[in-house]
């Protein structure tokens, strides 16, 4: 089968091939040059040199011309040779990393089980990644021997792995993804947010195995939310929030919160909790274990919206605060003008982060992930502390590509896989090139002679 | 003697082309012209008696008929159908012209190879010694005259090996060939007449031949395209013997072409009668037997009696 990877400039062949025709069929030629032995009795008809005729004049000069047109088209259209595929497959991606060690047995369950529920009637396909070598395609009987990879495996190593062995270990037309794995930020890469559809251009269906870290938050004492002073704006969306996330632990939130009010707040965090302040801060409180050093001007005015770590982007001209992390701080969060939008640093057993904004906005509570900033807000310091956290809420959906088509049509992602033609295509161009030369300068070798 | 026999004498160029050797096709002109045994249609000085004819000063007081005289008392000389052995040269013109086909089956080089081939043919058959002569880049002596067993075959072979090519004079070639003739002779010219210098050349060659007493034919071959007699359309029009020259007409619509034509050649063909020559002019889309006919009867009719 032959693909193009940029078509567009065969459709620029064809119509590049439309110029000799049209120049052809319209140019003003000479009349046949025929023989006549009593020519000297003629006498010169100038009109004669203006009769146009209906047929192309040089039938072989022409299709040369054409030729070379459409063959030119084609050496910048990026024409492979890849083999035929057909139908539709379903294709089981399994992290086999080291990551993988500890709960390997609920990663074969999850996969056997997504193999089995898989949407293509005709077969699932395994592929395996993080493994010393490559990714490649096992089989399901395969996995209990699988000899794992001793170093640890990232998202994206994962996402090139599919790509490369759907595209040379498998004859699928089209492809629907399942992704087993543990999802943690200790595998996601920077960069990742915005190269994912790069990557795999399709929906993915992200089995996630269950984390011990999140297995560990889940059990804890319940202890629930606990939203200090606000000033203003409506809390119930962050209980909502906070709802969807499945309860997060010891999470206490504070909103602009006077400088009398902040010191027991960092109390707490320093006895292990974890603090999210957002607003305006008290000047007095620029010091003190606050991950920002809030500035003495009035807020900021609108800087667009939020991008968080994994991709996404909310709200619209948000009013920031002034002022800058402190040292040390992890950057959780930018404006679009890429200044610093939330920040998280450890205090004492717990953790304090600060978003330089209103958390209770419509702007921010109106849009759909905003349990995503919660959640990137309530565990900024875990991923600060480069624990083996699970992935929140927005990089999980970021992974999952939910607004993406969940079927990718492999024979264009296999278009750079094929044996290329450019060169061939443009040595017969040449050719074409040359042949068009020499009948040009042959002059007229078709006018009758008897 | 009965010219035609009413099939053959239809016979177009290129059904003649189709029968392959010169030899098939002479066979086939002359059986359409000459029915029986026949003798030359010249009349002359051979053995058998012809007719009398009113004796004229300077004739041959050897062939005066005393008899006659005795009964008549009028002077009277004695015809004889001419045995000839006469020696006669076909002088083809092979210029890249006359490989010129037109709007006929056959090239106008072609159609004078049958007709020359005919012509050998009768004037084997009427005791003649035909040679055959060329002239194209040069002029070539292909076979001399003779009257032999196989000087037809000879004569014939020679005939298809012509082919066109370059550009020769006519009045050069008939120089050549009427020195190479050691008496009087005949010499016909197959040729398309189209001389560089009008013809003044040719005529002046003719002549000389005339003047030796050399009886001389120029048969003018030619194709009713380049008479102007057909539409040959829009085109770019050259010389084939001088293709640099090119002129755009539309040959249909050019008015003067065909008059500026036929006075060139009613020009040439005054000039050869007036030197005693006899001119022809035959186009390639005639068929062989009747053009061949109607001129070899008329050239009887006419023949002026040899004494």
């Amino acid at each position: 089968m032959i693909t193009a990877l940029v078509p567009a400039f065969l459709a620029a062949g064809v119509a590049l091939a439309m110029v000799p025709i049209a120049l052809h069929f319209i140019a003003r030629r000479p009349p046949d040059l025929r023989p006549l032995p009593t020519a000297r009795f003629l006498t010169e008809d100038a009109r004669t040199f203006l009769r146009v005729r209906r047929t192309p004049s040089d039938v072989r000069l022409l299709l040369v011309r054409i030729g070379f047109a459409l063959l030119l088209g084609a050496s910048f259209a990026g024409m492979t040779w890849t083999a035929d595929r057909a139908g539709m497959g379903h294709v089981v991606l399994l992290d086999a990393s080291v990551d993988a060690l500890g709960d390997w047995n609920t990663s074969v369950a999850l996969a056997r089980a997504a193999v089995e529920e898989g949407p293509a009637a005709s077969g699932a396909v395994l592929v395996a990644y993080g493994l010393d070598g490559p990714a490649r395609v096992v089989r399901p009987e395969e996995l209990e021997t699988l000899e794992r990879g001793e170093r640890r495996a990232t998202l994206e190593g994962g996402l090139r792995g599919l790509r490369a062995a759907i595209v040379s270990d498998t004859r699928f037309e089209d492809v629907a993804v399942t992704w087993v794995v543990r999802p943690t930020w200790a595998a996601w890469s920077a960069g990742l947010g915005p190269m994912r559809s790069e990557l795999w251009p399709g929906r993915i269906d992200v089995r996630a195995v269950p984390s011990r870290e999140a297995e560990a938050v889940g059990a804890s004492d319940g202890a629930g939310v606990a939203v200090g002073s606000t000033a203003g704006g409506d809390t119930t969306s962050l209980g909502r929030a906070l709802s969807a996330l499945g309860g997060a632990g010891t999470w206490v939130f504070a909103e602009s919160p006077s400088a009398e009010a902040l010191a027991p707040l960092l109390d707490r965090a320093r006895a292990g909790a974890t603090v999210v302040l957002s607003g305006r801060l008290p000047a007095t409180a620029a010091t003190g274990g606050l991950p920002w050093i809030a500035g003495t001007a009035e807020p900021n005015g609108g800087r667009g919206g939020l991008a968080l770590a994994s991709g996404i982007r909310l709200g619209t001209a948000l009013p920031a605060q002034t002022g800058e992390p402190a040292p040390g701080a992890k950057v959780l969060a930018v404006f679009e003008d890429a200044t610093p939008a939330a920040v998280a640093h450890s205090l004492g057993d717990g953790c304090v982060a600060y978003l330089a904004t209103g958390l209770h906005g419509p702007a921010l509570t109106a849009n759909p992930d905003y349990p995503a900033l919660v959640e990137s807000l309530g565990r900024g310091c875990v991923v600060f502390g480069d624990v083996d956290g699970p992935l929140d809420v927005g990089a999980l959906r970021t992974l999952e590509g939910p607004s993406l088509e969940a079927e990718v049509n492999v024979a264009s992602l296999a278009a750079s896989q094929g044996v290329p033609l450019t060169r061939w295509l443009v040595l017969l161009a040449l050719l074409f090139l040359l042949a068009e030369v020499a009948l040009t300068r042959s002059g007229r070798p078709r006018e009758a002679t008897s | 003697m009965d010219s035609t026999n009413g099939t053959s004498e239809l016979l177009p160029a290129e059904i003649l082309e189709r029968l392959g050797s010169l030899d098939l096709v002479a066979r086939t002109i002359v059986r359409g012209f000459v029915s029986g045994a026949h003798r030359s249609p010249f009349l002359g000085s051979g053995e058998d008696f012809s007719r009398h004819r009113a004796y004229q000063q300077g004739d041959d007081v050897r062939r005066l008929d005393w008899k006659l005289y005795g009964r008549t008392d009028r002077l009277y000389v004695r015809l004889f159908q001419e045995d000839s052995n006469l020696q006669a040269f076909l002088v083809v013109d092979t210029s890249e012209s006359m490989g010129f086909v037109g709007d006929g089956a056959v090239s106008k080089l072609r159609y004078s190879q049958f007709l020359a081939a005919a012509l050998a043919h009768v004037m084997l058959r009427g005791g003649d010694a035909p040679g055959l002569a060329s002239f194209g880049a040069r002029t070539a002596y292909h076979v001399p005259p003779r009257n032999r067993s196989g000087h037809l075959h000879d004569l014939l072979l020679a005939l298809e090996r012509l082919t066109p090519g370059g550009t020769g004079s006519a009045a050069q070639a008939l120089d050549e060939v009427g020195g190479a003739l050691r008496r009087r002779g005949r010499i016909i010219l197959l040729s398309d007449c189209l001389e560089e210098d009008g013809g003044q050349a040719l005529l002046g060659a003719v002549g000389r031949l005339r003047a030796r007493g050399d009886e001389v034919i120029v048969v003018r071959v030619a194709s009713s395209l380049e008479l102007g007699e057909t539409d040959g359309g829009a085109a770019r029009y050259f010389d084939p013997e001088r293709p640099h020259e090119v002129t755009a007409a539309v040959l249909g619509s050019d008015a003067g072409f065909r008059q500026r034509v036929a006075a060139y050649y009613t020009t040439l063909q005054r000039g050869l009668e007036e030197r005693g020559a006899e001119y022809v002019g035959l186009t390639t889309d005639q068929p062989l037997v009747s053009a061949l006919g109607v001129w070899l009867m008329s050239r009887a009719r006419r023949e002026p009696v040899r004494s």
